[in-house]
C-alpha cells in the first residue's frame, strides 16, 4: 500500500506543478470527433474502429512515455503491481487528471483491472443508437493502445482491452491489462 | 396543466419534442390536451404559428428566456420561449386543465346552430366539459401567466438548456439532427417533474 | 372505364400540388375558373352583391353618381405589372379591402327615414310594378346619395362624404318590433346563416370559384360571401330601446296627384304618425322630422295642378316638401329608356329569406323591376334633396341643441359633481326623478327595461347616435363615455353594453386616435365589458356578434399591433359559438386575413404573422371541408399556401411532420370531395389522373406512404393512398413567389 500512496502523492504533485493544463472540453470534443469520424469512415464497422483507436493509442503511448519519465523522474518499477500503481496514480493523473482504481489482480500478479470512475474522454458521449455500437464499439479504446505503446518502451509487452463501459449501459468502465512478458535486450520495434 | 415542449433548430426543424403533464398538485405527469387524440397536430400548428412572435421577440429582447410570448385563445394554449445563443428555440406550450380556461364557454354553449362536430380543430373550448379541473388555484397550473409560472418555466428551460448543451456536445450528435438521446429525454422529463 | 379524353374538361383544384413549392400556382387558377364557368364570372357576381348601381350609372351620367362600389379606383394600382413584381408584401390589395369594409360598416349606421304614403300613392306605384308601394320604389335609392354630401361637425368643421345614405323603412307596414323579441338569440342569426347557405347553394357550379374573386393582381380580396355575411349582421338590428340607430330620424309623408283631398290627407297621415296607430313607442323620441312629398303622375295628371298644390303644401307645411314627378306606366325591359332598379344592399336576413324572389339566381334579368330613366333621375334628385337639405341639417341641429342643453351640463363641473353625488335630477326636458338614492337615477323603467325617450339618458344616447350617424365620431365617443356610468348605476345592462360598444367603435373610427398600445388596450377593455354585458347579462347573441365583428374589422383596418386584438376578438366569436357553421368558416378566414394584414418590419424578415395567418387558412379549409364545401376549402388552402410560402423552406414542406401529414391529408380529402362534386368517379384512377393532368413522382410516394384518410368518406378508401397527384403546369409559375 505504501507504493500506492507514494504514487498518489507523486501524481498529485506532478499534476499541480509540472503539467500544462488544457481545456477538458477541447480534449473531449477532439477525441469524440476522431471517434465519430472513424465510425463514419469505416461505415459503422466498429471492430475496425476499435483496432484503429488502439493503433493510434499505441503510437501516442510510445511518445508519451518519454514525457512521462522526464516529468516524473521516477525509476524502474520493482514489479508489475508497482507498475500498475504508477499507471493509475501518476500516468492517468498527469495526463487526464483521473486515477482509475487498480483491482482484480490475478493470483500470479500478471493481470489486473483499471476501473474508471470517471472518464474525461467520454463526457457528453452517447453511443449511436444503431443497435450495434452498444455491443461493439469501445469508445475509449485509444487508452488500451496508449498503455501498450508506453509499456512496450519500458520493456513490458502487455495486452489491454476494455471489458465493460458505462457508455454501453454497464455498471462500470473497466479495462483489463495483462502482462505478456518482459522484453529483454531487444531492438525497439518499428512504429506500427 | 398539460405541456408540449419542442426544440426547434434555427431553421424551424423540430429537433425534439415531448408531451407531459404536470406533476404538481397531485398531477400524474400525463398530458391531457384539449384536442382529441387525433388532433395532436394542433400542438405543432400552434407552436409553429408562435414562431412569428418568437422571431419578433428575439430582436426586441436580449434575454435567452423570452417568457410567455404567445397565446392561442381557442384552446387556452400558452407559449413560452427560450432562445439558445446558437439560435435553437425551446418552446413550451402549456395548457391549463379545461375548467381553468378564462372564458370556457361563457354563455356560448356551442349554440349558433349545428357547429357540433366541426369544432374539434379549434381545440378545447368548444368541446365542452371533458376533463375536470384537477389543479388547485394556488398551483402554477392555475395561471399560465403568473410570475410563479414564469419562474417555474424559466427554471425548467434553464435545466433543459444545460442538458441540451451536453447533448449537442456528444460527438455522435450531428448538428441540426433530431435529438434521439434517451438520456436527454429522461432529463427533460425529470426537469418537467421538478419544475412544472 | 372513362377514357382520358372524356374527362378532360375537369380542371384540377388549386391545392393539389404536394410536391411542388406551395407558394405556386396563383395566376393559373382564376383563369381556368372563368374558362370552366363563364356564366359565373367573378366580377359580375361580385358587382351583383356589392354594388347596386352599375346598371344605372351608365345611363345617368349627367348626375354626379358615384359608383356604389367603395373600391374607388384610386386604390387600385394603375400599373398592375409593377405592383405584381414587387410582390413581397400583398398589402396593397388588402388595404383596399379594409377601406371597403370600413365604408361598409360606416354605411350600415345610416339614419332611418320612415316612409308613410297615402293609399293613392301606393296604388300609383303599384301600377309601375312595385307591389310594395312607394317605399319599395324609393328604398334602394336611399342607400347611396348621389354626389358628395357635406356634413358639419360639432365644432363647425365640414367634411364631405361620398358614401352617405339613409335607410328607408316602411311605416305603413310597421316593422318595429317590441323590445322583448329582440332578445331571441337564435332566429336572426339562424336566418343570416340560412341566407349564406342559400347563397352558396345558388351557385350551381361546385367550384364556387366566383365566391373568391381575385383582383387582377391575383390576390384575394375580401370574399363577397363574407361581405354578405357582414351586411347581414349589420342589418339584423331592428328598433330597440337601447340604441336609436333604427329610430326614425325623419318620415316621408307622401300623397299623389290623384288624391282628391290632398291637404287633409297629409294632415291625417301626419296625425297618424304623431298620435295615431303609427305613433312610436314610449322609448322612441316622438319628435322627428316630417317631410312631405307630392308624387305627380306624369302620365295622367296635369303638372300645373300639381304645382299649384305643391305651392299650397309649402305654405302649410314649410320647406320640407318635395314634388316628385313619376310616370305611372309600367316600364318594361324593352323600353328605350328603361333602367333596372338597383338591388337593395341592406336587407335584413329575414327579408333576404322571405322577402322577394331571390334575384341572385337569375343573372339575366335579376328579377328586379325596371323603371323609366326619368323616374330614376327624379327619385335620385328627391333623395338627395331630402338628405342634403333636410335630414342632415335637422340632425346637425338636434345634435347642437342637445349638446348645448343636455350634454354640456352633464359634462360641466357641476354635472360631474352631481353625477358623483348621485343627486342630479333630470335636466333637459325635465323628467325630475324623485328616487335619487342608491345611485340609480330613477329614470330607468326596470320593469320594461327602457328609459323613456325624454329621459336625459335616452336623449344623450340619441344625441350620441346622431353624432355617430353624422360621422362625428369624436363627439359620439365622448358622449357614449358620459353615459356608461349612468347605465351601470341603473343596471340598464343593454344600454350599458351598447354604450361601451359604440364608445369603442367611435374611437376606432375616429381618425385622430391612431392606435397606440394604450389606446388599443383601453378599447379592448371596453369591448370586453360590452360583450360581457350583451352576452352574459342580456343573452343577446346577435348584438354580441355585431359588437365583436365590428371590433374585429375596425381593429384590423387599423393595422399594426391592433390586428392582434382583431384576431383575438374573432377567436372569441368562434369560441363562444356566436357564429353558425358557415360563419365559423368565414371567421377563420377573417382571422387569417387579420394576421396577414400585419406586415414585417421594413427591411426585416420578422414582424409579420404569416404563420398564424397560414394556420387559420388551413383551419378554414378544414372547416369548409367538414361543411361539404370543397371549393371553398380549396380556395382557403390555396390562400394558406400563399401565406406560408414566405416562411417555409425552399421545398415548401413543413418541418413538423404532423403538420405536414395533416395538410397532406387535408389536401387529399379536398381533392377527393372536389372531384366527387364534379361527378367524377374517384375510384377510377386512370380517369382521375388524366382529369387532373397529373403524374406521379417518387418523392410524393415517399411522403404519403403512411397517411390515413382524413374524412370518413367511402370513396376515399377506393383511392390509392399512393396516388400522388401533381399539376404539370405548376412549375411555370413558381418563381414569382419565391423571387
Amino acid at each position: 500500500m505504501s507504493s500506492t500512496t507514494k504514487a498518489s502523492r507523486i501524481g498529485e504533485e506532478l499534476w499541480k506543478t509540472r503539467v500544462d493544463k488544457v481545456n477538458a472540453e477541447l480534449v473531449t470534443l477532439t477525441y469524440g470527433t476522431i471517434v465519430a469520424q472513424l465510425c463514419q469512415d469505416y461505415d459503422g464497422n466498429y471492430q475496425e474502429v476499435n483496432k484503429q483507436l488502439e493503433k493510434m493509442g499505441y503510437n501516442i503511448g510510445m511518445r508519451l512515455i518519454e514525457d512521462f519519465l522526464a516529468k516524473s523522474n521516477i525509476g524502474r518499477c520493482a514489479n508489475f503491481r508497482e507498475t500498475a500503481d504508477m499507471i493509475s496514480k501518476v500516468g492517468f493523473r498527469i495526463f487526464l487528471n483521473i486515477a482509475p482504481t487498480v483491482t482484480n489482480w490475478t493470483s500470479d500478479n500478471n493481470q489486473f483491472s483499471l476501473v474508471f470512475d470517471e472518464n474525461p474522454l467520454a463526457d457528453f458521449v452517447e453511443l449511436p443508437d444503431d443497435g450495434r455500437a452498444q455491443d461493439e464499439l469501445w469508445f475509449s479504446n485509444i487508452l488500451c493502445g496508449v498503455l501498450r505503446g508506453a509499456l512496450e518502451m519500458v520493456q513490458m509487452q502487455i495486452e489491454a482491452h476494455f471489458v465493460s463501459d458505462v457508455l454501453r449501459g454497464d455498471d462500470a468502465t473497466e479495462m483489463r491489462v495483462s502482462l505478456v512478458r518482459y522484453i529483454e535486450d531487444e531492438m525497439p520495434p518499428e512504429e506500427e | 396543466m398539460s405541456y408540449y415542449f419542442t426544440i426547434l433548430s434555427p431553421t424551424d426543424v423540430p429537433l425534439f419534442n415531448i408531451a407531459f403533464g404536470t406533476s404538481k398538485s397531485g398531477g400524474d405527469g400525463i398530458a391531457r390536451f384539449r384536442f382529441p387524440d387525433t388532433a395532436q397536430y394542433m400542438n405543432q400548428f400552434i407552436i409553429h404559428s408562435s414562431l412569428d412572435m418568437v422571431e419578433e421577440a428575439q430582436w426586441m429582447n436580449g434575454n435567452m428566456y423570452l417568457k410567455h410570448i404567445d397565446t392561442y385563445p381557442p384552446a387556452s394554449a400558452y407559449i413560452s420561449a427560450f432562445l439558445t445563443p446558437s439560435g435553437a428555440r425551446f418552446l413550451l406550450l402549456h395548457q391549463p386543465p379545461h375548467a381553468a380556461g378564462p372564458n370556457a364557454n361563457a354563455g356560448g354553449g356551442g349554440g349558433g346552430g349545428g357547429i357540433g362536430g366541426s369544432s374539434s380543430i379549434l381545440g378545447g373550448s368548444f368541446a365542452a366539459g371533458s376533463s375536470a379541473a384537477r389543479a388547485s388555484a394556488s398551483s402554477i397550473a392555475a395561471n399560465p401567466t403568473s410570475p410563479q409560472t414564469e419562474e417555474a418555466v424559466r427554471q425548467f428551460m434553464a435545466e433543459v438548456y444545460e442538458n441540451y448543451v451536453k447533448t449537442v456536445m456528444n460527438p455522435f450528435y450531428r448538428q441540426g439532427m433530431e435529438i434521439r438521446s434517451a438520456v436527454f429525454r429522461s432529463r427533460v422529463t425529470a426537469a418537467g417533474r421538478k419544475w412544472l | 372505364m372513362t377514357s382520358p379524353g372524356d374527362a378532360a374538361p375537369v380542371k384540377p383544384p388549386p391545392s393539389f400540388s404536394p410536391g411542388v413549392p406551395r407558394g405556386a400556382s396563383k395566376t393559373r387558377y382564376p383563369n381556368q375558373r372563368r374558362d370552366s364557368s363563364p356564366s359565373l364570372d367573378a366580377d359580375l357576381a361580385e358587382s351583383r352583391v356589392a354594388s347596386p348601381t352599375p346598371p344605372l350609372s351608365a345611363t345617368t351620367s349627367e348626375l354626379p353618381i358615384r359608383s356604389a362600389s367603395p373600391r374607388t379606383p384610386s386604390f387600385r394600382s394603375s400599373t398592375p405589372q409593377l405592383a405584381r413584381s414587387s410582390l413581397g408584401s400583398p398589402v396593397d390589395g388588402r388595404f383596399e379591402g379594409s377601406e371597403e369594409i370600413r365604408s361598409l360598416i360606416i354605411r350600415s349606421f345610416s339614419p332611418v327615414v320612415g316612409v308613410y304614403a297615402s293609399a293613392d300613392t301606393d296604388e300609383l306605384v303599384r301600377q309601375k310594378g312595385f307591389a310594395g308601394g312607394f317605399w319599395q320604389l324609393i328604398r334602394p335609392f336611399g342607400e347611396t346619395i348621389p354626389g358628395k354630401l357635406v356634413i358639419r361637425d360639432s365644432v363647425g368643421a365640414s367634411r364631405s362624404w361620398e358614401d352617405y345614405g339613409v335607410r328607408f323603412v316602411d311605416l305603413g307596414n310597421n316593422n318595429q318590433s317590441p323590445p322583448e323579441s329582440s332578445g331571441g338569440r337564435s332566429s336572426p342569426l339562424a336566418h343570416a346563416e340560412e341566407v349564406l347557405e342559400k347563397q352558396l347553394g345558388s351557385l350551381d357550379d361546385p367550384l364556387g370559384g366566383s365566391l373568391y374573386p381575385k383582383d387582377f393582381l391575383g390576390l384575394p380580396s375580401t370574399s363577397p360571401l363574407y361581405k354578405l355575411y357582414l351586411r347581414q349582421l349589420l342589418s339584423i338590428a331592428s328598433a330597440t330601446p337601447h340604441e336609436t340607430f333604427r329610430h326614425p330620424v325623419a318620415c316621408v309623408i307622401a300623397i299623389s296627384s290623384r288624391n282628391t283631398a290632398p291637404l287633409e290627407t297629409l294632415r291625417r297621415l301626419y296625425a297618424d304618425t304623431n298620435n295615431g296607430d303609427k305613433r312610436v313607442p314610449d322609448w322612441i323620441h316622438p319628435e322627428y322630422l316630417r317631410y312631405y312629398v307630392l308624387v305627380h303622375d306624369e302620365d295622367r295628371d296635369d303638372i300645373t295642378d300639381s304645382t299649384k298644390l305643391y305651392d299650397q303644401m309649402k305654405r302649410h307645411f314649410g320647406l320640407h316638401c318635395h314634388l316628385l314627378r313619376l310616370r305611372s306606366n309600367q316600364c318594361v325591359v324593352t323600353d328605350d329608356d328603361s333602367v333596372q332598379v338597383p338591388e337593395c344592399e341592406w336587407l335584413s336576413p329575414s327579408e333576404r329569406l322571405y322577402g322577394r324572389t331571390e334575384p341572385l339566381v337569375d343573372l339575366d334579368t335579376g328579377g328586379l323591376p325596371h323603371v323609366f330613366e326619368s323616374d330614376v333621375m327624379a327619385i335620385k334628385a328627391f333623395v338627395r334633396e331630402l338628405v342634403a337639405q333636410s335630414v342632415v341639417p335637422y340632425m346637425e341641429n338636434r345634435v347642437a341643441v342637445w349638446n348645448d342643453q343636455v350634454a354640456s351640463r352633464r359634462r360641466g363641473i357641476s354635472g360631474r359633481f352631481m353625477s358623483m353625488s348621485r343627486r342630479w335630477a333630470g335636466f333637459g326636458s325635465g323628467s325630475r326623478s324623485s328616487l335619487t338614492s342608491g345611485g340609480a337615477s330613477g329614470n330607468y323603467d326596470t320593469a320594461h327595461g327602457y328609459y323613456k325617450s325624454d329621459a336625459p339618458e335616452a336623449v344623450l344616447r340619441k344625441m350620441a347616435d346622431f353624432a355617430f350617424m353624422l360621422r362625428d365620431w369624436k363627439l359620439s365617443a365622448s358622449t357614449y363615455e358620459l353615459l356608461r356610468s349612468d347605465y351601470a348605476n341603473d343596471k340598464a345592462w343593454k344600454y350599458h353594453a351598447g354604450a361601451y360598444e359604440m364608445s369603442a367603435v367611435s374611437m376606432l373610427l375616429s381618425p385622430s386616435s391612431m392606435g397606440t398600445k394604450v389606446k388599443i388596450d383601453a378599447i379592448d377593455q371596453m369591448l370586453e365589458t360590452a360583450s360581457y354585458s350583451y352576452l352574459t347579462r342580456c343573452s343577446d347573441a346577435p348584438n354580441t356578434l355585431r359588437c365583436l365583428t365590428l371590433a374585429m374589422e375596425l381593429l384590423k383596418s387599423r393595422g399594426g399591433s391592433a390586428v392582434e386584438s382583431a384576431a383575438k376578438w374573432a377567436m372569441r366569436v368562434m369560441d363562444q359559438g356566436l357564429a353558425g357553421s358557415i360563419g365559423q368558416g368565414l371567421f377563420s378566414e377573417r382571422i387569417s386575413a387579420c394576421y396577414a394584414a400585419r406586415n414585417a418590419v421594413p427591411g426585416m424578415k420578422w414582424g409579420s404573422r404569416r404563420r398564424k395567418a397560414g394556420m387559420w387558412s388551413v383551419f378554414a379549409a378544414d372547416l369548409w371541408l367538414r361543411l361539404g364545401k370543397p371549393s371553398l376549402a380549396s380556395a382557403a388552402l390555396e390562400e394558406a399556401e400563399r401565406l406560408y410560402a414566405d416562411v417555409l423552406q425552399g421545398d415548401g414542406a413543413f418541418s413538423m411532420p404532423e403538420m405536414q401529414t395533416f395538410i397532406d391529408n387535408l389536401r387529399h380529402a379536398v381533392k377527393v370531395e372536389y372531384l366527387e362534386a364534379r361527378g367524377l368517379d374517384t375510384r377510377d384512377e386512370t380517369a382521375t389522373a388524366a382529369a387532373l393532368g397529373t403524374e406521379e413522382t417518387s418523392e410524393q410516394l415517399d411522403r404519403r406512404k403512411n397517411r390515413k384518410s382524413l374524412v370518413v368518406n367511402p370513396l376515399d378508401s377506393g383511392l390509392s393512398p399512393t396516388q400522388g397527384m401533381r399539376d404539370n403546369d405548376n412549375a411555370a409559375d413558381d418563381d414569382f413567389e419565391r423571387a
